[in-house]
């Protein structure tokens, strides 16, 4: 009899956990929330292009509180991150001229988009004051180069049914890690060189998926 | 002649003959006292997107429907416009369609639009039929998903129209441009400015007119066609003279002023041609606006003096529009505009203007301008542009929207795309065209049925 129930007790226990590790509550991107920049700079002036657009989706392990009431544990969190940026959606500060050629360069026909998705995500610390600060590891890949980077993602619980992922201090990226040269236009006869870092930042607001809400 | 002005003209090397050889409207007005308004050069610095086309977006597949005269012309100019291949054309009459097939060969020719609007490869249409026929074909085009740009005006009666800018305002995910071109002329935009600054003064009336000896008929190779080819001479069809041609002149007015007609009246008849039309070949309306400014405007088909313009009238200068080109005329008492002191002064025979031209210190200069002004993109060619741009802009928004969200949330999407647009090209939107074709029309109603009209609100609403 006590083996029955050790064994009974021991297979909850297991669904239980099993459950757990499995189970997560999905986030859908929201229109008005998105929006990626990246700074830039060039012999001429410093440049910028955003996109209002960021989709894809963010998986939450389910025992995550959502409530921003209730303290986050630390520790590491598991999650799916899944985000795509459609190239062409990224508009520079210098006009439609030079939207076509970042396009160009980024050969956004063969590469239409620019994707992430999560490998690690961590969660050290909770500070006394402001969002926390998730540790990062994903893969992104642009110009279909792939790239491992880090990144501190603040990450706050606007509701319980919405989040915000957003970078508080941008990532600097290299054009030249992903194999695309920086641009040198020549535009009304003055050669322009672009400068190969850039400076990303982005913020992602996501609100539970309907399905999770019924 | 003073010493100045003999040095002036000693110095400049301007004979007799090159300057009559060269001599245009812009001299003689300069000559008159008029100071020449011209938008701003662009400075080599800033990139050309605004006034090169070649890199200002990913090309349109565009197709022309009605192959007329004005439609080959648009046909024309989207040749110029290298991001607006013509892959399609559309007329009922194979003549109409032989002749576009040579502007546009690697177009391919269709006898029924609605055939046309099945090819998924079009993406914008540029409908140029008869004003009476554009109803169908835009609500058509519409519903297909195609970027529409709809000649002006947009139907010949009220509810035609309504149903056009209906159509065209609930139809988010595509661009919709009225033909109202002078809205994308960037020179037309500098005007705007100016003359919303209160640079002339208070606005006290204006006036426009277009005279050209033309009879307005187009041969028709059989009876049968006779009426289908000349649409423009008979009530049924016709938006008449006004609604034809005015509108644009009188669009412009109304939109630099931004007044809103409260009445219209109106006179005309055939005066000069006796066959058997029925459209007035000259006529003559006065629009009334609730401050008491009006705008009298006349046409006529019958003599081509002075040919077309448009005069605003202030307290402080008047405004002369022709074509591309515009003059202010000041007043003895006007007082001094600031930018007149940074401006480069002339003097020409007994009156002084200034122009407002980087290289128009001399007369020479302004003989060299005049010779510059027939390189300028026409406003035809740059509402083309501006649609096909915004067909761009809109149509991979759209998409890239969609690869994301939920289309279907049309809220949403607008605003999305109010955001994205911020920066699309000067364009007439289906509100400009719908106003300027009621006012158009009931004009037109005014003129044959020879009493004023009052306007009433109910009409204004789309």
């Amino acid at each position: 009899m006590k083996t029955t129930i050790k064994i009974i007790a021991l297979a909850v226990a297991l669904t239980v956990t099993g459950l757990n590790a499995q189970e997560f509550v999905r986030f859908s991107p929201q229109p008005q929330g998105c929006k990626v920049r990246m700074e830039g700079t060039s012999t001429i002036h410093d440049w910028y292009a955003e996109s209002a657009i960021i989709g894809g989706s963010v998986e939450l392990d389910k025992n995550l509180p959502l409530d921003p009431a209730v303290k986050l544990p630390t520790g590491k969190i598991n999650a799916k991150v899944y985000a795509k940026i459609p190239s062409r959606s990224l508009k520079s500060s210098s006009g439609r001229a030079m939207d076509v050629i970042m396009y160009e360069y980024m050969d956004v026909k063969q590469y239409p988009t620019i994707e992430y998705r999560l490998l690690e995500m961590d969660l050290p610390s909770i500070p006394a004051r402001g969002n926390p600060i998730l540790k990062t590891v994903g893969e992104l890949v642009v110009h279909g180069v792939t790239n491992k980077i880090t990144m501190d993602v603040g990450f706050e619980r606007i509701a319980k049914d919405k989040i915000k992922f957003y970078l508080p201090v941008p990532i600097t990226l290299k054009m030249t890690d992903f194999k695309i040269n920086p641009p040198n236009p020549n535009i009304g006869g003055v050669g322009i060189k672009t400068g190969d870092e850039v400076k990303v930042t982005f913020e992602w607001v996501l609100s539970l998926s309907t399905e999770e809400q019924k | 002649m003073n010493d100045n002005n003999k040095n002036q003209f000693e110095n400049s090397k301007v004979t007799r003959r090159n300057f009559l050889q060269n001599a245009s409207f812009a001299t003689m007005m300069a000559m008159l006292g008029g100071i020449e308004l011209r938008a701003a050069e662009q400075t080599q610095a800033q990139p050309q997107q605004e006034s090169s086309p070649t890199k200002r977006g990913t090309p349109v597949n565009c197709a022309v429907i009605g192959c007329g005269v004005w439609g080959r012309e648009i046909l024309t100019t989207l040749s110029q416009i290298p991001t607006a291949p013509v892959v399609a054309i559309c007329d009922n009459y194979q003549p109409m369609l032989n002749r576009s097939k040579k502007l546009a060969p690697n177009a391919e020719a269709f006898d029924d639009y609605k055939k046309l609007l099945e090819k998924k490869e079009v993406q914008a249409v540029i409908v140029a039929t008869p004003s009476h026929l554009h109803k169908n074909v835009v609500i058509d085009a519409l519903k297909a998903g195609k970027h529409v740009y709809c000649e002006a005006p947009l139907a010949h009666t009220v509810e035609d129209a309504q149903a056009i800018a209906k159509a065209a305002q609930e139809a988010v995910k595509v661009n919709f441009q009225s033909g109202l071109q002078l809205r994308s002329d960037k020179q037309r935009h500098f005007l705007l400015q100016f003359i919303r600054s209160g640079a002339a003064g208070q606005a006290i009336k204006a006036r426009a007119q277009w005279h050209k000896k033309e009879s307005w008929t187009r041969v028709s190779p059989n009876p049968d066609r006779q009426k289908e080819t000349n649409w423009r001479l008979y009530k049924e069809t016709s938006p008449g003279l006004i609604g034809e041609i005015g509108i644009h002149q009188i669009d412009e007015i109304l939109w630099f002023l931004m007044a809103k007609p409260k009445s219209v009246t109106g006179f005309g008849g055939v005066l000069f041609y006796k066959d058997d039309r029925e459209v007035a070949d000259t006529i003559q309306a006065v629009f009334q606006s609730a401050s008491g400014l009006t705008i009298d405007y006349e046409a006529t088909l019958g003599n081509s003096f002075d040919a077309d313009y448009e005069v605003i009238y202030g307290s402080d200068a008047a405004i002369m529009v022709r074509g591309q080109k515009a003059w202010m005329f000041k007043e003895a008492d006007a007082p001094l505009l600031g930018w007149e002191v940074y401006a480069k002064k002339e003097t020409f025979y007994k009156d002084s203007g200034v122009v407002l031209r980087a290289d128009a210190s001399k007369i020479i200069s302004h003989t060299e301008g005049a010779s510059k002004e027939s390189s300028e993109p026409t406003p035809l060619y740059q509402a083309l542009d501006a649609f096909v741009y915004n067909s761009d802009l809109i149509g991979t928004a759209v998409e890239d929207y969609a690869s994301s969200f939920d289309i279907k949330d049309t809220a949403a999407l607008k605003k999305f795309l109010s955001e994205e647009l911020k920066n699309k090209a000067l364009a007439a939107t289906a509100e400009d065209g719908y106003l300027a074709t009621v006012y158009a029309l009931k004009a037109n109603e005014s003129i044959e049925k020879k009493t004023k009209i009052d306007i009433q609100k109910e009409w204004l609403q789309i």
